[in-house]
């Protein structure tokens, strides 16, 4: 009886979904970040398929240079190198690209390589360097905020400290040192030995920079949560530290660093290409779409296809993670109600 | 009155800001300034004062939520001032809170079921199949029902959810529940349902609380014994009728004044005593008694010297200088 006010009609509706669902179902909705996301799926599938194209369609290899071969063009033979067309006939100019699916569909590069082949093998490196940075990036900016948010003290002002160091660099300046010196020697530090031209020096480097930007907002949200009243009343059960971070700061920590994350892959892209492109970053003979548009630099005038594909597949995979970021937020908030 | 079940002895919390670098030097803000009292096994003492007299801090303290700055507390013949670790978990068992806000001491991301079954998996209380059983009579036995146990927090309206916050504080079977305003973020029709379900709880299982409150109507339905607080000090303490019906510090009488009579005859008849201006900052609190500036009967002895919480003839405690009896 004392009750009757407090009934409500949805006592009689089942129980709510988990967050997570929810979630789910809000992006579904979300067309914009369902085509970022389909766009997302389609690249990496086609990097995957790299070899297959390789091998089946372009009958080449993009790692060796063919400076001498031919292929057939509309009915006849074309070397890959053609002369140039200016007027003292200086150097060579690589052969166009052609509508039809086959060998040398976006055309060659300096060296005669199939640059459609080039760029599947080197979106592959490009995702590879930027996915596993991210990782990388959002494991230890996790870490580092979770434990200086919670416990403060001195734990907060070591690891702040160190994050402030590290902040203070700016990012390219840094990414750009690291990867000079450690590209030209590799690591060789007892047991950890990674050759010069090992994707783990990118992947390390461009990982651990963007670290302090994803920390210090989750050590932010840590320290609001630490205050909050349901922390207070776990703390009064008497619950023990790990169970307080694992049932009711890292659930709420996750959803940020879910937000996140496609963003700093998107970020991560960005740094590994201009990295690449500065020649400090995936090393020949391996490709990223980075080096491809280093190679396309000196073809700017001839064959500017060269750059411009591997500069267009950047700006759309970065656009779609930025995209389904923004989706990402919309879809865990849980002030955003789901529309019907 | 037999041997007490929390006794506090001169709790103060005291909170500095400002350092040597500072333009304004060290301030020193007293939250809590020497508190003292006592709870029996089963008694409820309401707390009562308005927001920012350090009522909550004192709760807190009391629960070891904070950390007290000076001070003994002891619940069940313990000092548990300084515990820590194991011992500190145990007294926890038996000294537990409800928060003031429903919406914000329950963790959005958890089902109510596992809300309320933290407390008996944390203290070992049972395999998980008689912790579910438990769970299952708890939210009985605050009015819920079990087909709403693997709800979440947000499908509940904000009574519902207090009585969530309640079955978990129960879980533990405490001695003693610090209730911080557990009703005041509550509707009133929705908050006399609460206090007579803590009520019924003190009844049937002899719990004891510290019931904080800034409603002196919501204290007079539960309290046995009722503390009036001003800028982090005790200024009345002794059985709630006695307080309420005749209170003898100026201070207690403004704020019973305060409350609304919903007989329009009597209310004509009431006199309302308006305090004047804020309650003064605890970082800069009047010298002498705390209350003069705002204080209709004050006198030179007011503004010099702080008067002692000190028993009247009735057995009451009041810290005043011309107590009204």
């Amino acid at each position: 009886m004392s009750q009757a006010t407090e009934l409500r009609i949805d006592d009689i509706a089942p129980p709510a979904p988990g967050y997570w669902a929810t979630a789910m179902r809000k992006l579904r909705r979300d067309g914009a970040a369902m085509t970022a996301l389909t766009t997302l799926i389609v690249i990496i599938l086609l990097c995957a398929a790299a070899p297959l194209y390789a091998r089946d369609i372009a009958h080449t290899n993009p790692f060796e240079s063919n400076l001498s071969g031919t292929v057939l063009r509309h009915g006849k033979m074309v070397e890959v190198l053609g002369a140039a067309h200016n007027p003292l006939r200086l150097g060579v100019e690589p052969i166009g690209p052609s509508w039809k699916l086959g060998p040398y569909m976006l055309g060659a590069d300096g060296q005669g390589r199939d640059v459609a082949a080039r760029m599947l093998y080197g979106g592959r490196n490009s995702l590879l360097v930027s996915f596993a940075a991210a990782v990388i990036c959002l494991v230890l900016a996790a870490l580092t905020g979770i434990l200086a948010g919670f416990f403060g003290g001195w734990t907060d002002r070591a690891i702040s400290w160190l994050l402030d160091a590290l902040w203070a660099f700016p990012v390219f300046l840094l990414a750009i040192s690291l990867s000079v010196v450690l590209i030209a020697h590799g690591i060789d530090i007892g047991p950890i030995r990674l050759d010069a031209s090992s994707l783990a020096l990118p992947i390390t480097i461009i990982g651990v920079i963007y670290v302090p930007y994803v920390a210090r907002p989750v050590r932010g949200l840590v320290l609001g949560l630490r205050q909050s009243e349901y922390v207070l009343a776990a703390i009064g059960i008497g619950a023990p530290s790990w169970r307080i971070l694992w049932f009711d700061i890292l659930p709420n920590v996750i959803s940020s660093l879910v937000v996140f994350a496609p963003l700093i892959v998107a970020l991560d892209m960005l740094t590994e290409a201009a990295l690449s492109f500065l020649s400090i970053g995936v090393q020949p003979p391996a490709a990223s779409w980075g080096t491809i548009i280093h190679n396309g630099e000196s073809l700017i005038y001839t064959r500017p296809i060269v750059a411009i594909a591997p500069g267009l597949a950047i700006v759309i995979t970065v656009l779609a993670l930025n995209i389904l970021g923004d989706g990402l937020r919309d879809a865990l908030d849980p002030r955003a109600k789901l529309r019907n | 009155m037999n041997t007490p079940l929390l006794c506090v002895e001169g709790l103060s919390k005291h909170y500095v800001s400002g350092g040597a670098l500072s333009r304004r030097g060290r301030t020193v803000v007293r939250a809590v300034d020497d508190v003292s009292f006592t709870i029996a096994p089963g008694e409820t003492l309401g707390l009562v004062g308005e927001s920012g007299c350090g009522k909550s801090t004192l709760g807190r303290c009391v629960t070891r939520l904070l950390e007290a700055s000076g001070g003994k507390i002891e619940f069940d013949g313990r000092d548990i001032t300084r515990q820590s670790g194991r011992a500190l978990r145990e007294t926890r068992a038996g000294l537990q809170m409800i928060f003031q806000d429903p919406y914000a001491s329950l963790n959005p991301r958890r089902r109510v079921r596992d809300i309320v079954a933290e407390p008996l998996i944390v203290h070992g209380r049972g395999r998980s199949g008689e912790i579910r059983d438990m769970v299952a009579s708890l939210f009985a036995d605050v009015g819920l029902r079990p087909e709403q146990l693997d709800r979440f927090p947000h499908e509940f309206s904000g009574g519902q959810r207090q009585r969530v916050g309640i079955a978990r504080a129960l879980a533990l079977a405490p001695k003693l529940i610090v209730a911080d305003e557990p009703v005041s973020a509550l509707d009133v029709s929705v908050q006399a349902q609460i206090v007579n379900l803590l009520a019924d709880l003190k009844r049937a299982r002899g719990l004891a609380f510290l019931f904080i409150a800034h409603d002196l109507g919501v204290v007079r339905q539960i309290a046995d014994r009722v503390a009036v607080m001003y800028l982090g000090a005790i200024v009345e303490l002794g059985p709630a009728e006695a307080v309420l019906a005749s209170p003898a510090h100026p201070y207690t009488q403004a704020l019973i004044s305060a409350v609304p009579v919903a007989d329009p005859a009597r209310a004509r008849e009431k006199r309302r005593i308006v305090l004047a201006g804020d309650p003064p900052s605890p970082s800069n609190p009047p010298s002498g008694c705390p209350f003069h500036p705002r204080c209709g009967f004050a006198t030179e002895i007011c503004t010099t010297t702080k008067p002692p919480l000190a028993p009247l003839p009735d057995g009451r405690l009041t810290a005043c200088h011309h107590p009204r009896i």
